[in-house]
């Protein structure tokens, strides 16, 4: 009779309660040994239950699927048309195989699911690709990522394998950035299986699909407005809302508890954008950016543009922005009093947005709205450094010295102030960067030391 | 659990009907369709899922496709071609429509690409890789290449044509299959 499987765990629990069971004679050691006999860790599992091992696992996993489309990928000419059509299933039908003996019967086997899921994965692309070859189907990427997307979906639910939720995440985002149509809607159908993700406290997985979806999202987004399409002069305001709307969903949804740079991605990435973006919008002469990024003088020509060919993906866009402008509304209104300063501003600057676009139907000079902005950063970065300190929160200090050295180091490039000013002003700041950072450090060690000398 | 393995079951055969509805559909187009020959050139390029292929540069592609009459035609839209062959036996597209033509009528469902001044439209025909090992694309290439510059080569792709469907059968030089005029020239 085969030994049942135990965790090792279990099994150092029986051994324990047993050698007690012996002491008080209710067993002798034959019998004891005869019970532990039954059982066995199993080997497989324990080897497996680490995350390195998983991971080697996946790797090995996603090398030998991508083996098999390179072999496929070879075209051996000298088979005839039936050996290459069999050749192109079997890899299929073994993974499938292999799946099923795993969801079946190993389900306790994560090591087995996840190799056996990744191989699936790779196992469709590859006899699809086979096809296409044997009978020189023409290529079309987009399609095929599309069809190899649909079936890997329905893949990671049945098989739960966490190496397919990033290959699924991985190929979106790929199509995000293929083509100018609304791919990230494809995350939504990963929004269940992130739920349960989330509900079984699988945040290191959880957290890396956030980051997957957010990047892509805005990928594809900036993507389908960047030139061409009757939104192109709004990119900027639509990129900014957007990334107002991340910040608020990240603090609505994980609390305003601080959770680290990665285990927030929707705050963190919300922020660097808002950062990024309000520092686009202090520029005057857009010349040097628009170099990096061909947007020219979005100010003046912030319109819509009525004639151009609206399509799906616009109308799409267009909501998802009003979407984020009634969310961060929304966030505000219900979050009013667990709201600090700080995070007002940050999501204030959304309101940069605004101001750009009713500035522009009500005539504001450019010149207006520039320093406005400005002035609008100048205080929210140092709100922030000065919150930093007062909250002793090192991160919240240097995201607010990050953002107003970047915008003294943008005023560099500004032709109009003079040199001496400018490089007194450098030295100025660099030396209140170094020092601000060293006071707060000792500052720290200070209030470490107090601690322990009450304790 | 019982759920999980009808649906897994259900997966399992999605799967390998997608790879199977692709091979019965070429091979009724190989058996059931009209062959057409598409004068073209090859050119060598490469797919990391698909491995290496020749493009083929269709001469219908660099042609203006009029519009039947009374159609109603845009760029990037999908419509019918309708195909008939020249004096010398190669393939054109006689029009472009937007109705289905009748049975009897041999067609290609494809997407136009671009409006001529003289209201006809550009066109790519779909069925454009024709997949070779690493060896012989490069030399399809060359092959094809060379011969033309010296003298008037006579290639093309003999396409099977059903439903508006079209499958490769075999790439053609000087009507010998392009594996033996390789072979044949290499000797």
């Amino acid at each position: 009779m085969e030994p049942k499987q135990l965790t090792k765990k279990q099994k150092h629990w029986l051994q324990y309660e047993s050698d007690e069971w012996v002491e008080q004679g209710v067993i002798n050691s034959q019998q004891q040994s005869q019970i532990l006999g039954r059982y066995s860790t199993s080997y497989v599992e324990s080897f497996y239950s680490s995350w390195s091992s998983l991971l080697l696992i996946s790797l090995g996993a996603i090398l030998i699927g991508g083996g098999i489309v390179l072999l496929i990928a070879h075209n051996w000419e000298s088979f005839g048309k039936g050996t290459r059509t069999v050749l192109s299933i079997l890899p299929l039908l073994l993974a499938q195989a292999l799946t099923w003996y795993s969801v079946r019967y190993k389900p306790q086997l994560t090591g087995l699911r996840e190799a056996s899921g990744i191989l699936l994965f790779f196992a469709v692309a590859a006899s699809i690709a086979l096809i296409s070859q044997t009978y020189h189907i023409y290529g079309d990427l987009e399609r095929f990522l599309v069809t190899w997307l649909l079936l890997g979906i329905p893949t990671l639910y049945l098989v739960e394998s966490a190496g397919v939720l990033m290959l699924v995440c991985a190929l979106i985002l790929w199509l995000c950035g293929l083509e100018r149509e609304p791919y990230w809607l494809y995350y939504l159908t990963l929004v269940p299986y992130l739920y349960s993700l989330y509900k079984r406290q699988r945040l290191v997985l959880f957290h890396w699909a956030l980051w997957f979806i957010v990047i892509g999202t805005t990928i594809s987004i900036i993507y389908s407005v960047a030139w061409n399409s009757p939104l192109d002069d709004w990119m900027i305001y639509i990129t900014l809302a957007l990334c107002g709307f991340y910040y608020s969903l990240g603090k609505w949804l994980f609390g305003f508890k601080e959770h680290g740079f990665w285990a927030n991605p929707l705050c963190s990435a919300g922020v660097l954008g808002i950062l990024f973006i309000s520092l686009l919008l202090t520029w005057e002469d857009f010349y040097f950016i628009s170099l990096l990024l061909t947007w020219e003088d979005f100010y003046r020509y912030s319109r819509l543009d009525t004639e151009a060919n609206w399509g799906f993906n616009d109308y799409l866009i267009l909501s998802v922005f009003a979407i984020s402008i009634v969310s961060i509304v929304s966030f505000l209104i219900h979050k009013f009093k667990s709201l600090q300063i700080h995070q007002w501003l940050l999501i204030g600057s959304v309101l940069l947005a605004g101001l750009g676009m009713a500035g522009f139907q009500l005539g504001l000079s450019e010149l207006v709205y520039i320093v406005l902005v400005n002035v609008y950063v100048l205080v929210a970065s140092v709100v922030l450094m000065s919150q930093g300190i007062r909250q002793h929160r090192l991160m919240l200090l240097n995201g607010g010295l990050l953002w107003f050295s970047f915008l003294v180091l943008f005023r560099f490039f500004d032709s109009d102030i003079p040199f001496v000013l400018k490089g007194v002003v450098f030295i100025f700041i660099g030396s209140a960067f170094i020092g601000v950072n060293i006071w707060y450090n000792k500052k720290l060690k200070q209030q470490a030391e107090q601690q322990e000398g009450q304790a | 659990m019982k759920l999980k393995i009808i649906l897994l079951i259900a997966l399992f055969a999605i799967q390998l009907a997608i790879p199977g509805y692709m091979i019965f559909e070429q091979n009724q187009i190989l058996t059931e369709g009209t062959a057409y020959k598409f004068k073209t050139r090859p050119i060598d390029p490469y797919d990391p899922f698909r491995g290496r292929y020749v493009t083929l540069a269709f001469e219908a592609n660099q042609e203006v496709i009029p519009v039947v009459d009374g159609a109603d035609i845009e760029s990037e839209q999908w419509v019918y071609a309708l195909l008939g062959v020249d004096e010398e036996g190669y393939a054109v597209l006689r029009g472009l429509t937007d109705t289905k033509p009748d049975s009897g009528q041999d067609y290609l469902y494809l997407e136009t690409y671009y409006r001529s001044y003289d209201g006809g439209y550009h066109v790519k025909l779909p069925f454009n890789r024709y997949y070779a090992s690493e060896k012989s694309a490069p030399k399809i290439e060359s092959a094809v290449w060379r011969r033309q510059r010296d003298e008037v080569e006579n290639v093309y792709a003999v396409i099977r044509v059903l439903n508006g469907k079209g499958s490769i059968e075999e790439l053609m030089v000087n009507d010998m299959p392009i594996h033996e005029y390789i072979a044949h020239t290499s000797e």
